[in-house]
């Protein structure tokens, strides 16, 4: 079987695409059709295009006909995790949007970040305990993937919640920097909490390490009970132990700005010397950790290069490193440290992306960042979010892109698309698209028509998109679409109502057209429920009312209210409503009116009814031919001049009626005569 | 007076599942138990597959929670569930293991709950029981309602179907309005309610199939559709629908035409509307608009309330009469203290499709893929 194949978009590069083969047998050459997204329609335009091979393929698939292939990429990003953040974060971005500039802005900006961040936490708890749980490998392989994304994820937002967002002032930027390094290193709580736990702490592999990590993170309560643990530790001796308790213990710490910037530059200051003087009287020198831990406090570059293992990143170096040397750094200097930092861990160490993007965070360079994770994260999710977030946080605004709109705008676009790439996810995506001012709502239109409203209340549901959104087309392409259905299926009374909604006059017509043909095939009005209850909303031209009016006239008659019932019909032929076909059969359902006893019509509209009969004849609306005989029409023609002769006899009847009383008995009486004769010879017929 | 808090003394416990719920229904206890419901069942909709799940919440027997005080711990748990062909577009408990699931395929089935293991399998199905005239494309089943051993089912073919449980053919099919009927409920032993698209209220006697309807109420000036219905457990007559402009209607069924009282909360469709099984002064009603209300009459009830104005001057104002008839939906008095309507759920903004109330535990299902659970319900 001949088959063709298709690149697909890769996360990386061109080089390493993925390639899927689509068994088609006529495909001699694949035609891609874009279905927005990440989605493509294929198929083969090989057919009629004869070619050396094409004879004995289609000898060979007779029997098969061309198809069309929908091929979808990146849906198994989308799991119960995923999608759980997908609709968590939707509810923190929608209330970011309504956040008021002005004042305190930037606290409640940074409150929603840490919802973010919470939420991408979460995620990532999850995607853990699905991997655990499912016993598929490559399965697992991909959480493991998704988990390790969103924690680097995580780590970034973090870091641009501090730099972008809390320290846009400049102001001192370490203890926000020591919060980052605590909470994306986990680890060593929990080792602490296992080494405090065990009887000798000490001989815990991992005792010292975890005591310099505490110190390297700012935890110095949590090292110094460790310390205190040690058994060459004495009561009541002061040793190199207890000058490094003391040490640790006097190290001023600046929580968030309690003091002034001078007054902790001080106690720092003097606290250092102390350090400095200690180490230099060599108080430390036999104990080999206490003096890597005294090197440490005093910011020595050659301890810390020893502690780089420990510290296990450049940037968990860096923040250390300025926490021994540098407390009260601002932000915007940070960059100064990033290089140093990483020339610091060694020569060997390859610079990664997440390397890239932290450095380019440092910089303040954010269209950098934006560009870096864009082209190596592979979901829109991390990106279009932060932007947004930076946007609002006033970051983003001297990025105009070249193309398109603003960067907000591109990247709300693109993770809109995938959302809307996903069968149910449409509902989050439509409110992606509203946000965003230039192009959101014609994303959104071409997206939406190509959702098939499977039901009414899907189409309900779509339609109060339209509404929300001020798609008014849509909303009416929607409801023609059901009305199409609808008629499809044989229902006509909901065909008539979607297509009232529709505001389609002439759909609507038609459909109330055929309700008409069918009573005058048949003599019984379909979906009565419905007709009898259009309400005026609903007459929205000329068939319709007539539609209404005409089953009026009906009730009217059939409630004896035969005055008003004949007036209404007459005014039905006059006013010119009634479409000409069916005016004949108006002109039949006089017949019973004229044959009352007492006399419903006026003068006047007796001449009008005349008029309306003769016009029916000069129209040839019921002209016989001798090869169609068909028996309903003769039938209808003998009617008709029935018809003729009661109307003329009526009108006689009122002239005469001036005259005297006498003569229009008889005349009543000659009707009569001549009215059961020709029902007779009708019969007979 | 509307007041946009949670009157629920805990924190609403959301279950991210996935896909979108179209259903929930809480498992019948047993009657005349005072037990907290402690499983529940949902159906999805919109998604590549369909499923039917069963859940556990987090509550024990007595109460309490297992496991921590967290939210973690409170969260629903998985206890089995099954594919489902089409969307879910209604659920309904027969007995405490069987409920019915209609599809939107148009066929039905009746499935059962087994508890050890936990799992659920299908006990009987109906294929196709709503299609087109000519037979050939089957449409969705839009509601059902049970009244055991019988089963209705309405769908948008306009036709009601009358099941009964193991019994292959339908009892009785009644073309019963040319629009998509949207709900049904069992009225009385034989007779029926329907709603439709086109706002009106039909009552069927089912022993005279044939006479058409025996009552058509409607709603005059402006009939948009209605998309849920549900009858006061105690007062046959009285009939609350949701419609699809977001308007709450009572009915008296034994009167003619209109609903007697009409309130505005929602902006879009009302999806479903519940009064609750044990203290029907309370209603529940859920919304396009992403929002679930607390409607209480409870305070109408005591004379020489302190009277409030009313927020929005609504119904058409007649006075229903005392006595045991008596039912403070019917009235719209605002010379007197108006009724109360909580949003449950002020935060949340994708639409809420289903819910159910038994006790004082509500659940309720989204669009944004959750199931939400409320404990503490503060019913009067």
């Amino acid at each position: 079987m001949s088959s063709a194949s298709i690149l697909l978009p890769s996360d990386r590069s061109i080089r390493d695409a993925p390639v899927l083969t689509v068994p088609e047998p006529w495909g001699l050459m694949l035609s891609p059709t874009w279905r927005g997204g990440m989605g493509l329609a294929v198929h083969s335009t090989a057919r009629g295009r004869p070619t050396s091979d094409a004879p004995m393929l289609r000898g060979a698939f007779a029997g098969t006909k061309p198809a069309i292939h929908e091929i979808a990429w990146a849906q198994k990003e989308w799991n119960v995790c995923t999608r759980k953040l997908a609709n968590q974060s939707h509810l923190v971005f929608m209330d970011l949007q309504e956040i008021e500039p002005g004042v305190g802005q930037n606290q409640s900006l940074a409150k929603l970040s840490r919802r973010y961040r919470a939420i991408i936490h979460a995620c990532v708890l999850d995607l853990k305990e699905a991997a655990n749980a499912s016993g598929d490998d490559s399965l697992v392989a991909k959480y493991d993937t998704q988990c390790q994304l969103f924690e680097i994820t995580e780590l970034i937002w973090h870091l641009s919640e501090i730099l972008f967002i809390e320290c846009v002032s400049g102001s001192r930027v370490i203890p926000y920097l020591l919060e980052w390094l605590r909470w994306h290193k986990p680890e060593v709580s929990e080792f602490a909490q296992e080494i405090a736990n065990q009887l000798a702490p000490d001989r815990h592999p991992e005792y010292w390490n975890v005591i310099k990590l505490l110190i390297l993170h700012g935890r110095t309560e949590e090292a110094r009970n460790l310390l205190l643990q040690h058994p060459a530790r004495k009561h009541g001796v002061y040793d190199a132990y207890s000058s490094m308790d003391e040490l640790l213990r006097k190290m001023p710490l600046q929580s968030h700005g309690t003091h002034s910037v001078s007054e902790f530059n001080l106690r720092w200051q003097q606290w250092r010397e102390e350090c400095l003087l200690r180490l230099s009287e060599g108080q430390f020198v036999n104990h080999g950790h206490l003096q890597h831990i005294a090197q440490l406090l005093c910011g020595d570059r050659d301890a810390f290069c020893e502690a780089r293992d420990l510290c296990g990143s450049w940037y968990g170096l860096m923040v250390s490193r300025l926490l021994f040397s540098d407390p009260v750094i601002r932000a915007l200097d940070l960059r100064l440290h990033a290089e140093p930092s990483m020339a610091l861990m060694g020569d060997d160490v390859e610079v990664g992306v997440l390397d890239n993007i932290l450095l380019a965070m440092l910089q303040y360079n954010i269209p950098e960042v934006i560009s870096l994770i864009s082209s190596s994260f592979g979901n829109w999710w991390s990106i279009a979010h932060l932007a947004d977030l930076l946007h609002h946080a006033g970051q983003l605004e001297s990025h105009q892109l070249e193309y398109g709109s603003s960067m907000r705008e591109f990247l709300l676009l693109e993770y809109a698309s995938s959302l809307m790439s996903h069968t149910s996810l449409w509902q989050v995506g439509a409110d992606y698209f509203l946000q965003c001012p230039v192009y959101g709502k014609h994303y959104l239109e071409v997206y939406l028509d190509r959702i098939a409203p499977e039901s009414d209340m899907m189409a309900i549901k779509l339609l109060r998109l339209c509404n929300k959104s001020g798609l008014e087309e849509l909303a009416c392409s929607i409801c023609k679409k059901m009305a199409m259905q609808a008629k499809k299926n044989e229902r006509m009374g909901s065909a008539l109502n979607w297509a009232i909604r529709s505001k389609d006059a002439s759909f609507s017509a038609a459909i109330a057209d055929k309700f008409l043909s069918q009573y005058a095939e048949s003599g019984h009005f379909p979906c009565l429920d419905m007709v009898d209850h259009l309400n005026p909303a609903m007459l929205i031209n000329d068939q319709m009312i007539f539609l209404a009016k005409y089953r009026e006239f009906h009730r009217l008659y059939s409630s004896s209210q035969l005055k008003d019932s004949a007036e209404l019909l007459v005014s039905l032929l006059t006013s010119r409503l009634a479409p000409k076909k069916y005016w004949f059969m108006l002109l039949i359902d006089c017949l019973p009116l004229l044959e009352l006893d007492q006399v419903v019509f006026a003068s006047d509209q007796t001449y009008e009814l005349l008029q309306c009969l003769e016009e029916v004849e000069e129209l040839g609306l019921l002209n016989v031919s001798d090869d169609d005989m068909d028996d309903v029409r003769v039938r209808a023609s003998f009617q008709l001049s029935l018809c003729e002769l009661v109307l003329s006899f009526c009108r006689k009847q009122l002239m005469v009626k001036r005259y005297s009383y006498f003569e229009l008995v008889l005349q009543q009486i000659w009707l009569v005569l001549f009215w059961t004769t020709m029902v007779q010879v009708d019969s007979l017929r | 007076r509307i007041m946009a808090a949670s009157n629920s003394a805990q924190e609403p416990v959301a279950k991210y599942v996935g896909h979108k719920v179209a259903r929930v229904r809480w498992r019948p206890t047993p009657s005349g138990s005072l037990e907290e419901p402690a499983c529940f069942v949902s159906g999805s909709w919109d998604d590549t597959w369909n499923r039917v799940s069963i859940w556990r919440t987090g509550m024990r027997e007595d109460g309490s929670f297992a496991g921590k005080w967290s939210s973690l711990a409170r969260e629903p748990q998985l206890e089995g569930e099954i594919r489902h062909d089409g969307n879910v577009t209604d659920i309904q408990f027969v007995d405490s293991e069987r409920f019915i699931v209609a599809s939107s395929t148009g066929s039905v089935c009746v499935m059962r709950h087994r508890q050890a293991p936990q799992a659920i399998d299908v006990a009987h199905f109906w294929d196709r029981l709503h299609s087109c005239a000519s037979g050939q494309s089957p449409v969705a089943c839009t509601a059902l309602s049970v009244n055991p051993p019988d089963v209705v089912t309405v769908g948008e073919d306009g036709r009601i179907n009358v099941l009964r449980i193991d019994v292959n053919q339908p009892l009785l099919s009644i073309d019963a309005d040319s629009l998509t009927i949207t709900c049904v409920a069992c009225v009385r032993q034989s007779e029926l309610l329907t709603g439709s698209v086109g706002g009106q209220l039909k009552l069927w006697d089912i022993r005279q199939p044939t006479s058409g309807p025996a009552k058509i109420l409607m709603l005059v000036d402006d009939p948009v559709a209605l998309h849920c219905l549900d009858q006061h457990p105690n007062q046959q007559h009285v009939v609350a629908t949701g419609g699809e402009d977001g308007v709450l209607s009572v009915w008296d069924t034994r009167q003619e035409r209109s609903p007697l009282a009409q309130r505005e909360a929602h902006t879009s469709s009302i999806w479903e509307v519940k009064f609750h099984p044990a203290c029907p002064d309370n209603l529940f009603t859920c919304s396009e608009d992403g929002s679930l209300w607390h409607w209480d009459a409870t305070t109408r009830l005591m004379s020489g309330f302190t009277s409030t104005p009313a927020a929005h001057p609504v119904g058409l104002g007649i006075t229903a009469g005392s006595g045991s008839s008596y039912s403070p939906w019917l009235t719209d008095d605002s010379s007197r203290s108006e009724i109360q309507a909580t949003n449950l759920l002020p935060w949340h903004r994708l639409p809420v499709h289903s819910l159910d109330v038994q006790m004082r535990s509500l659940v309720c299902g989204t669009d944004s893929e959750a199931i939400i659970v409320m404990n503490d319900l503060c019913i009067r």
